[in-house]
């Protein structure tokens, strides 16, 4: 077994170990999306920052998104989130501070930046990419470790 | 059917430009040197630059840059303040090869080192294929030069390559091609890796009137064997033999080193390298060293590599996140007692003692898109030995400020 599946396999589990209170269903639906939806990131996110209760369920955590106003108003708990709104989503609920573009200007373009300036985000990327629910797992495993939780 | 095949191309455009990354980076330069008379230069770049998948295996990555810079230097249009080149115009990605490892493509104008950047280093046009086996790894490049500023490229092998570098009507290199071949075998033998390299330059250029002595075109072999002795001791040693060939028979050159390095990462990631670099001089059997990219081997000393011997000290810690600071110290001889290319060097010097050199640089990364570097440097000269009494301390100052959007 590679030293880069041993790292990612840990990631993953700290990651879960740190969501531990999450809904077991929800993760397993997570990890099996090809691209996580505005819903499923919105639990996801929330929950590990500590912004919702974990049986909050998906509705209920993309509403508050919606009141937040993280997301644009047209959007729909179904629709899929790029790589890039996905950066921001954790960004803003792990209150990481940017560079000096996100400070002026925050919004995905600059947290995408931001997250890929830091090695969070890894790989071959583009900000306008679908997120599968492994790689939404990885990342956010990234931002726990960043964040020190 | 031009209707529909238009719209095709619209629709294909702006799925791209939709998925497609981009963004501006401005760079200001800013150096003061003292040899005797002080010199200023200032070089401001603006690059704007796109990054975009174009296929599910493939990447375009690429970037436009206009330069400002005082005083005046070679441009694509004469000598002058500006300047616009295409900075990089790389399509890369990997082609399946069976049940192996797929096979990593890059093409366009790309970034090219070889390991320890002493013979080819900088932008290149051409292609490389990289191969990746369990243990080891092969890839190859073939690169053509004529089509990079001259600034860039910096070769200065020949008689003709000095003489064009220093014509100011002329912008871009000499149309050369370059190809390199390398294997790497990954921990070998006690962590250690090994890489072999073949690195060739041909000059295109008709050899008529080519100067009997002067190096035309050359051939490296590269030796690099690097890993760790002890817990954060770390050593790498390298040793590259070169055949130059003139229109008078061959040359043969060669150059070597060893460094030793120390890595603290608990205590404010604390580094300590020392080195030893040769590379030969007109002695013996053996020509000058002569690189195919040129670079300088101090920073207030600036000397070429070749004909050099070098001790170097450098420690370099991280106190706080944002913050790299380092000192480095290097004792410069040369390797013979061949005339060295400087207005100070005293005629009929034996000594090969030139001097010792002292650098300062502090790297403060102020946001994840703005950066500030700040290095300085002075070198103390073999005044009365190697180079005539009186020959000044030479100082260099210079700072670096990035900002991108």
């Amino acid at each position: 077994m590679s030293k880069n599946v041993v790292i990612m396999l840990v990631v993953i589990l700290w990651a879960a170990a740190a969501m531990y209170a999450q809904s077991n269903e929800a993760i397993d639906r997570i990890l099996a999306a090809d691209a996580v939806d505005y819903g499923k990131v919105a639990y996801l996110v929330l929950v590990a920052s500590d912004n919702i209760a974990e049986d909050a369920g998906e509705s209920r955590s993309f509403e508050m998104l919606k009141e937040l106003k993280w997301v644009d108003p047209g959007v729909a708990e179904t629709d899929p989130v790029s790589l890039s709104e996905y950066a921001y989503f954790l960004m803003k609920a792990f209150g990481l501070r940017g560079g000096l573009m996100y400070s002026l200007v925050p919004g995905k373009r600059y947290a995408y930046r931001e997250l890929v300036s830091r090695k969070v985000i890894q790989g071959r990327a583009d900000p306008a990419d679908r997120v599968t629910g492994d790689r939404a797992i990885r990342v956010l495993g990234r931002i726990l470790d960043l964040v020190g939780d | 059917m031009k209707r529909i095949a238009l719209t095709l191309l619209c629709a294909g455009f702006a799925a791209a430009a939709f998925a497609a990354d981009f963004g501006l980076v401005f760079d200001n330069v800013s150096s003061y040197a003292y040899s005797g008379e002080g010199t200023f230069f200032q070089k401001d770049r603006a690059t704007l630059w796109l990054s975009m998948p174009v296929s599910a295996a493939f990447d375009f990555y690429g970037s436009l840059r206009t330069d400002y810079r005082y005083p005046d230097a070679s441009s694509p249009f004469g000598q002058s303040a500006f300047s616009v080149d295409v900075g990089r115009l790389e399509f890369k990605g990997s082609l399946p090869m069976g049940s192996g490892s797929p096979l990593a493509l890059t093409a366009g104008r790309f970034l090219l080192a070889d390991d320890g950047t002493r013979l080819l280093s900088g932008r290149m046009d051409g292609a490389t294929l990289s191969y990746f086996l369990p243990g080891m790894s092969i890839d190859g490049m073939v690169g053509y030069m004529g089509l990079l500023p001259k600034e860039d490229a910096k070769v200065l092998v020949s008689v003709d390559d000095i003489a064009d570098y220093e014509d100011a009507d002329l912008y871009f290199a000499a149309p050369r091609v370059v190809a390199t071949a390398r294997v790497r075998f990954t921990e070998l033998f006690a962590r250690h890796d090994l890489s072999v390299t073949l690195v060739g330059q041909f000059d295109l250029r008709s050899l008529a009137e080519a100067d009997p002595d002067e190096i035309v075109h050359s051939q490296y072999l590269a030796l690099s064997l690097k890993g760790p002795i002890a817990r954060l001791l770390y050593h790498e040693a390298y040793a590259d033999l070169g055949t130059g060939e003139r229109t008078s028979g061959f040359a043969l050159m060669g150059a070597a080193g060893y460094a030793l390095k120390f890595f603290m990462p608990e205590v404010a990631q604390l580094k300590l390298a020392f080195s030893a670099d040769y590379a030969t001089g007109s002695s013996g059997v053996f020509a000058p060293f002569v690189p195919i990219s040129q670079r300088q081997v101090g920073f207030a000393f600036n000397a070429p590599l070749g004909n050099n011997l070098i001790f170097g000290l450098d420690a370099s810690m991280k106190p706080v996140s944002v913050l790299t600071f380092g000192l480095k110290g290097n004792a410069f001889l040369r390797a013979s007692t061949q005339k060295l290319e400087d207005p100070d060097f005293s005629d009929g010097s034996k000594e090969l003692y030139l001097g010792v050199e002292a650098d300062a640089y502090a790297y403060l990364d102020i946001a994840s898109d703005v950066s500030l570097s700040l290095s300085g440097g002075a070198f103390v000269p073999n005044a009365g030995g190697t180079y005539v009494s009186g020959s000044p301390v030479r100082y260099i100052a210079s700072g670096t400020a990035t900002l991108s959007f």
